[in-house]
């Protein structure tokens, strides 16, 4: 775990460095800043970004997957002319079975979402803006056997993040969001684990790279 | 020579394709597996290893508590070849050393057929599982005549089989009942010597005869973990 949360700052400062190396070329200065958003703007944004996964409650996320890293897409585009943005979303989290008695013999899980989001963007100043976004998509965890044989569990996500950014110019930015998962699994299972292996509820404290055009 | 090259890469493809041929685990399912073994004596059985398999694949493994309880969860596969077993590790071939763990083993097979897709739940209920012992069996010729020795061992096995569906049952014929060994001894091959898993508190029979007299039988007592046995003819 501290060996992911190592490689994520180091991303996280590789991000920021070139970031800074792009705004060191950039030739144009800033406009002044208006602290309003500009309704007849139409603008696109893409996300990268790489999460750290905290399962939580009584699921067999939390009591038996011991969730590694997730990376995580995003692309949106603001509605008509409106701070509202509507967008698709996809992340992979990788996870690793630590307690095969509780979920069963496999060694790997991939949880794959694709989804849809929509959201409301802030721009309270040019450079620190706000999002908030909630969505829902297909969720299906991919298992490996250590035989390498792979079966998945499969169901629906939906998810709220709330978004802060720091843009460094007009296109682009970091961002952080921790966003509250929950993944509803058709996993049947007998008597009272067909809770425990039906939800998962994940805490994803994600940051990266935010680009505008 | 690029031909050749090429039928040989499809050929490799189509084995590698052909080798991938797997068990297929039911997606969107789990099952479980609980239990509780007891000694012949009736006390419980701790730390017995119990897994399943379909193929020789695990899918799911689980260990008795201090009050021989178990309960796990399992994959399940699509095939009906499910089995449970209990102490793995002391079924193989019929000579191996005592571990720590000194009971016999157990398979269980799901006789659910085709219904096996719609079992949730394993519960097998208390199982008896059995101390297994060993016979350090030898048989010498110390005679000088010519002799000829028919001979045969009867033994209890220490893997039971059972199968399942809705509660466990033992499978005729796979124990108590146990097998035979047999062999003929001459003066070419005049001496046997073989260590042999059983079951402790039973006896094992063996028979023989010396030319052409009549079969004659010996019980052979198993009273310790490890047992020796030596005939001489």
């Amino acid at each position: 775990m501290f060996l992911n949360i190592k490689k994520i700052t180091c991303l996280f400062f590789c991000l920021a460095f070139f970031s800074l190396q792009l705004i060191a070329q950039e030739n144009q200065p800033e406009k002044p800043s208006t602290h309003k958003f500009e309704k007849d703007d139409h603008y696109g944004i893409f996300k990268f970004g790489l999460s750290a996964p905290i399962a939580f409650g009584n699921n067999f996320a939390n009591k038996g997957l011991q969730g590694k890293v997730s990376t995580n897409f995003s692309l949106l585009a603001n509605l008509f002319e409106l701070p509202i943005v509507i967008g698709i979303h996809y992340s992979v989290l990788y996870q690793s079975n630590e307690n095969i008695t509780k979920l069963g013999n496999y060694n790997r899980s991939n949880a794959i979402l694709v989804g849809g989001l929509a959201g409301y963007h802030f721009f309270e100043r040019n450079d620190f803006r706000l999002l908030l976004t909630a969505g829902v998509g297909a969720v299906s965890y991919n298992n490996n056997t250590p035989d390498d044989i792979r079966f998945s569990d499969n169901g629906v996500s939906v998810w709220l993040t709330p978004e802060v950014s720091y843009h460094f110019n007009k296109t682009l930015g970091l961002y952080f969001s921790p966003t509250l998962r929950r993944d509803f699994l058709r996993t049947k299972a007998p008597g009272d684990l067909e809770d425990f292996f039906g939800s998962a509820n994940y805490v994803n404290l994600e940051f990266g790279i935010r680009v505008l055009f | 020579m690029k031909l050749k090259f090429l039928s040989v890469f499809l050929c490799l493809i189509f084995f590698s394709f052909y080798s991938c041929e797997e068990i297929n685990i039911e997606s969107d399912k789990r099952v479980t597996v609980s239990g509780r073994l007891i000694d012949s004596q009736g006390k419980p059985i701790s730390n017995i290893p119990i897994n399943t398999e379909v193929e020789s694949y695990r899918l799911g493994e689980g260990i008795t508590d201090e009050n021989g309880n178990f309960l796990f969860t399992s994959l399940q596969s699509e095939s009906n070849d499910f089995l449970i077993y209990i102490n793995k590790e002391n079924i193989g071939p019929s000579t191996f050393s005592l571990d720590k763990a000194n009971y016999s083993a157990a398979t269980i097979l799901n006789f659910q057929e085709d219904d096996i897709l719609n079992v949730d739940q394993y519960t097998l209920g208390t199982i008896i599982l059995p101390e297994k012992a060993l016979l350090d069996f030898t048989i010498q010729k110390t005679s000088a005549e010519d002799l000829e020795l028919t001979w045969s061992l009867s033994l209890f096995m220490a893997n039971c089989q059972y199968s399942y569906k809705n509660n466990i049952v033992k499978i005729e014929g796979s124990c108590p009942q146990g097998f035979e060994k047999g062999n003929i001894l001459s003066n070419e091959n005049p001496n046997f010597s073989q260590t042999f898993t059983t079951l402790k508190n039973k006896t094992v029979m063996f028979t023989y005869s010396l030319g052409n007299s009549a079969s004659q039988s010996i019980n052979i007592p198993i009273t310790d973990q490890l047992n020796t046995y030596v005939f001489e003819y």
